[in-house]
């Protein structure tokens, strides 16, 4: 078995940077370079997705990245992720106004999908008024989507099709949620990076865990219903990186002093906490964020 | 006793129906606020629920006119049936109640421990509520009806699935994002 496994997500759709315009995709490239990776099931996934001439059919790999993104907020619903997120936003929004940011505080979501996290933030956050809601994403209809239904409720809340780390008015704090195992080597050292000219970040990943794996799986089957999700949701517990690997990126890339939360150190933990973030905060903000996180301390690992 | 075995059987099955309800809707509807989604999804599992209990209920009391001695019959499956259903229903509820009113990460627990994996067993646990219901049958028609009962109970959620699609949101910004991208090239 290859030691870095694929996700289908990651190869049905293609950008150009620059543009953010849809690039096309050849099914049997795709096909071939999962076939390559030992990846049978994914491959014979892919086979089945439209295509005319070999290029993979745009609208078709959206609505199946649509309807995985809808499936997941259901998993994220069930195990209280926009709650977990809320509770270290409060604290460390209070840790930037304490040391004189100038409001407005801006919290932008990377690779934001359907924006579940700034939407549920800005329907019940509580964060304060003078905080902004802002989702970023390469994915132009999933952006859509997640801003239609923005809109329908109400929600004050930004869904753009950026780069994140690009946006005229940078953040304060990075968020995100199940983006990390996406990148690996230098590429994880780049996503931190980009965080230099921001204050904080929280970044939520799946538990580094030997149970993690198995819980994705039982989940994924009980739970969904695209077969892209239900493939894409086990290789990503299978991805995770360890907490060590985030923490020297992220301390290496930023500069930050960081920690890991709710990291499990043991099978209990795992199972109480399936998600398990990334914290970071420039060395000014941490002493003021650990006063304002409470009980949350006690759930934070050692400081890097 | 008599009323009592063929009532509970109803409500498990009226009951599972309504979470059958629940687990069709949820992951279709992407909306922040969808509590009345999910309680018409509810309603909607019950009526069904309701619907084919009363069914095998009345399919049962036609056997029963037909053929004298077959109620006592089921009784003995109807008995045999909750010795595997009723501790996965116990269980299922004190999870759904352990869900419903505990702090986060209990709440997790109770998804991780109990609701998923519980999901995930349900129709083998009516199957095997099923080869013990037709086991323990006095006579070959108490096992076929036993076995016809659990079908239809296993086959709820397949027909909830039936014609259910995720509920897309409604247009209104595709223009913005469209002039966003000609923007940036």
């Amino acid at each position: 078995m290859p030691s870095d496994l694929l996700e289908i997500s990651d190869l049905i759709v293609d950008y150009d940077v620059a543009t953010l315009r849809p690039r096309p995709v050849s099914r049997e490239s795709v096909v071939a370079r999962l076939m390559a990776n030992g990846q049978r099931s994914a491959a014979r996934l892919v086979q089945r997705f439209p295509a005319s001439n070999d290029t993979l059919d745009v609208e078709a790999c959206n609505g199946a990245l649509l309807r995985s993104h809808i499936e997941l907020q259901r998993l994220s619903e069930e195990f209280l992720q926009a709650d977990r997120l809320r509770c270290v936003l409060l604290p460390l929004l209070q840790a930037l106004r304490d040391t004189g940011v100038k409001p407005p505080l801006r919290i932008v979501d990377v690779g934001c999908g359907l924006g579940y996290a700034v939407r549920s933030l800005a329907a019940h956050g509580r964060l304060g008024r003078d905080v902004e809601l802002i989702g970023c994403d390469m994915n132009v209809s999933l952006i859509e989507n997640a801003r239609r239904l923005a809109e329908e409720e109400s929600l004050s809340c930004e869904l753009r099709v950026a780069n994140a780390f690009q946006l005229e008015q940078p953040g304060h704090v990075f968020i995100s949620t199940g983006v990390l195992h996406h990148f690996r080597g230098n590429d994880l050292s780049a996503f931190f990076a980009g965080q230099r000219q921001g204050h904080a970040f929280v970044h939520y990943d799946i538990q580094h865990s030997v149970l993690s794996p198995w819980g994705s799986w039982m989940f994924h089957q009980a739970r969904m219903r695209e077969p892209l999700a239900r493939h894409d949701g086990v290789v990503s517990a299978r991805r995770v990186h360890p907490t060590e690997t985030l923490l020297s990126a992220a301390r290496g890339a930023t500069g930050f002093t960081c920690a890991s939360l709710d990291g499990a150190r043991n099978l209990l933990g795992a199972a109480l906490r399936p998600m398990s973030a990334t914290l970071g905060a420039r060395a000014e903000l941490w002493e003021p964020l650990l006063r304002h996180l409470g009980p949350l301390r006690s759930r934070l690992g050692p400081a890097r | 006793m008599n009323a009592v075995l063929p009532v509970l059987l109803a409500l498990l099955a009226i009951t599972d129906a309504s979470f059958c309800g629940f687990r069709v809707a949820a992951g279709r509807d992407a909306r922040i606020f969808k509590a009345d989604f999910y309680r018409a999804a509810i309603r909607r599992g019950m009526l069904r629920g309701v619907f084919t209990t009363a069914a095998v209920g009345c399919g049962i009391a036609g056997a029963c006119l037909f053929a004298p001695g077959l109620f006592s019959q089921l009784l003995v499956c109807a008995r045999a049936i909750l010795w595997v259903l009723l501790p996965y229903a116990t269980l299922t509820l004190v999870g759904m109640g352990v869900w419903a009113a505990a702090e986060a990460d209990v709440r997790t627990l109770a998804s991780v421990v109990v609701l998923g994996p519980f999901t995930l067993i349900r129709p083998w646990v009516i199957a095997a509520a099923a080869v013990v219901g037709a086991w323990k049958a006095p006579g070959p028609t108490a096992a076929l009806v036993t076995i016809a009962a659990c079908g239809v109970q296993m086959a709820i959620e397949p027909w909830l699935n039936a014609g259910m699609r995720p509920r897309i949101p409604g247009g209104g910004s595709e223009g913005t994002v469209k002039q966003e991208i000609t923007r940036l090239s």
